[in-house]
């Protein structure tokens, strides 16, 4: 197994190695699915795309970074013709008669799709807990959780059973896995990859997002991600990102000229080790050349509240779909119409599922919604407003992940707790930002991975990448 | 925000609207969270936002970058027509069919 894509691709290139080779590596390392990381594999498609690709290289070469290179996607990408759950028994026999849009780019760079991985249902959670197939086990320690909703992207890639994965991170879905495994994981911007083909939960928070082993992968996979569709109207119409092409020349080993903020009560209001480490790593920057200065986002505290009414009146709205009647689980010997939305709705959904529902449907119900959903969307602005203000001050904003590492998964979360996980990434989704998660060290306390996140204003996805790549460079040199 | 009495009564009514037939002990779970999670958002009470247009997709804040970026104003995509999923192949995935058709209880009762 090769350190990354770009290494990886450029043995392709070489022709030292066979996609095949790769992708027999990936399917051994997946073993018996042991970690129950996917919940569909595809091997037998794996193995004849590797041969179609090996054909292909070895007749005019590789055709982009990716050709060649073993994947996998998150349960809730639509892939023609093959099921696709959302992690969910009211999907469990779903087979999409078309394409999204992530799995047909993917498809046309050449990449080889290992299977479909394991989720929160709907990507609605922080632990992977809430899914009809099993949770994923997190092989760094099994007691602990693998993070959500994410979760088994975040394996397929740590058990190395696929250079990459596709995540989506509504409320921080990709950057909270990414940081308990210790891999990178990368939020672009709102409305940067097309959402056709991704199933829904909260359309005006949801970001499809990879997860992998370095900042230039996440580069990578993003300029394949990025060409402009027709099909989902909050794209937005900017071409390509050519965001390898920039890594690679504005690469060095100081981050002079930068400027990176960071609010002190979100770093003061992690657990001690996690702080630590977050300490470690702005000095870290400072050290590498960039500017520290100190910004406010005094609003963001809020931001868990103004998520729970937002993303549960988007999704309350979004999963109206699920009739029973189209496609997807249907409860038998109902006596009427209304009867077989009630049953399949009932029977289909996880209590997870059925409790965001039923909070968005209170925040968008008769009398409350002016006080709930049109309350939250203004302090959801003033969120925003904050970046922007911090953005006067500086290029990135530094934060943390998550205020501890993963979790035990004995131990008792209330909702309400199980959601203040995402204190820390939710912002960036409410405010439609690009948000790196990069891992820093381990916990002194429990041995698991730490990390942080960079922040990047909106659609400046390329200059936070290259900041980051040669952050990266920096530590290691 | 006003003050919220969550009963099991609402719940069950939301339930109703969401088209969720819930469990007795589904409703008291629900209505234990549900007081947890809305005495929470409530701390949004603080927050001042006379004058505030409210917020409801990033992208209408984040369009003034790309317009600015563009080099030529934005162009609306032409209409094209394309082919649409062959009938049969939608009908694959539901439960019940019939002449090309999804096939449901009936709704209205024969005279």
């Amino acid at each position: 197994m090769f350190a990354d894509i770009f290494e990886a691709h450029n043995k392709l290139k070489k022709k030292e190695i066979s996609s095949a080779e790769l992708t027999a590596e990936c399917l051994k390392n997946l073993g018996a699915n042991k970690n129950n990381s996917f919940i569909s594999i595809t091997s037998e498609l794996a193995l004849e795309s590797a041969k179609k690709v090996d054909q292909e290289i070895s007749k005019s070469g590789v055709s982009s970074y990716l050709h060649g290179i073993p994947y996998s996607l998150k349960d809730l990408f639509i892939t023609k013709n093959i099921r696709t759950t959302a992690g969910s028994k009211m999907l469990h026999n779903y087979i999409p008669p078309y394409e999204g849009y992530v799995a047909k780019m993917l498809k046309k760079a050449g990449g080889v799709l290992v299977g479909k991985t394991g989720c929160d249902e709907f990507g609605m959670g922080s632990s992977n807990d809430n899914t009809a197939y099993g949770p994923v086990t997190n092989p760094l320690d099994p007691n602990y959780v693998p993070g959500g909703s994410s979760g088994g992207s975040a394996i397929s890639v740590l058990e190395k059973s696929s250079y990459f994965s596709m995540g989506t991170d509504t409320g921080g879905s990709v950057r909270l896995p990414a940081n308990f495994c210790g891999l990178v994981g990368f939020k672009p911007s709102y409305g940067r990859i097309s959402r056709y083909g991704q199933i829904a939960y909260g359309s005006s928070l949801d970001q499809a997002a990879p997860f992998g082993n370095s900042v230039l992968d996440m580069a990578i996979i993003l300029d394949q991600l990025t060409e402009n569709d027709p099909n989902d109207s909050t794209q937005a119409p900017l071409g390509n990102t050519k965001s390898t092409e920039y890594i690679l020349k504005n690469e060095k080993a100081s981050l002079k000229g930068f400027k990176v903020g960071y609010y002190p009560e979100f770093i003061e209001n992690c657990r001690e080790d996690v702080q630590k480490n977050l300490k470690e790593s702005l000095e870290k920057l400072r050290s590498l050349g960039a500017e520290l200065v100190e910004v406010e986002l005094p609003h963001s505290k809020y931001s868990v509240a103004v998520y729970y009414i937002i993303a549960t009146s988007e999704a309350s709205s979004n999963l109206a779909r699920f009739d029973g009647i189209h496609y997807g689980y249907s409860a038998k010997n109902q006596t009427g119409l209304e009867q077989v939305y009630v049953a399949s709705r009932s029977e289909g959904f996880c209590d997870e599922v059925k409790r965001r529902i039923l909070l968005g449907t209170f925040c968008l119900s008769s009398g409350y919604s002016d006080e709930y959903f049109n309350h939250a969307c203004k302090v959801r602005r003033l969120i925003r407003t904050d970046f922007d203000k911090a953005y006067e001050k500086c290029d990135f904003v530094f934060s943390p992940v998550c205020a501890t590492t993963s979790f035990r998964r004995d131990e008792d979360l209330t909702p309400l707790q199980m959601y203040m996980t995402d204190l820390y990434t939710i912002p960036v989704n409410l405010a439609g930002l690009p948000s790196i998660a990069i891992p820093n060290g381990t916990s002194s306390q429990n041995k698991m991975p730490t990390g942080f996140q960079l922040i990047g204003k909106a659609f400046d996805d390329e200059r936070l990448l290259s900041f980051a790549h040669n952050f990266m460079k920096g530590v290691k040199s | 925000m006003k003050k919220i009495n969550i009963n099991a009564d609402l719940v069950k009514h939301v339930g109703q609207l969401a088209r969720l037939e819930l469990e007795p002990n589904e409703i008291a779970d629900y209505e234990k969270n549900f007081k947890d999670i809305i005495s929470y958002i409530e701390t949004l009470n603080e927050v001042k936002t006379e004058g505030v247009e409210p917020l409801f997709n990033p992208l209408t804040e984040n369009i003034q970058f790309y317009t600015d970026n563009l080099k030529s104003p934005r162009k609306e995509s032409e209409d094209k027509i394309e082919a649409s999923l062959p009938v049969e192949e939608v009908l694959k995935n539901s439960p019940d069919q019939h002449n090309q058709q999804f096939r449901i209880h009936a709704v209205i009762e024969d005279q």
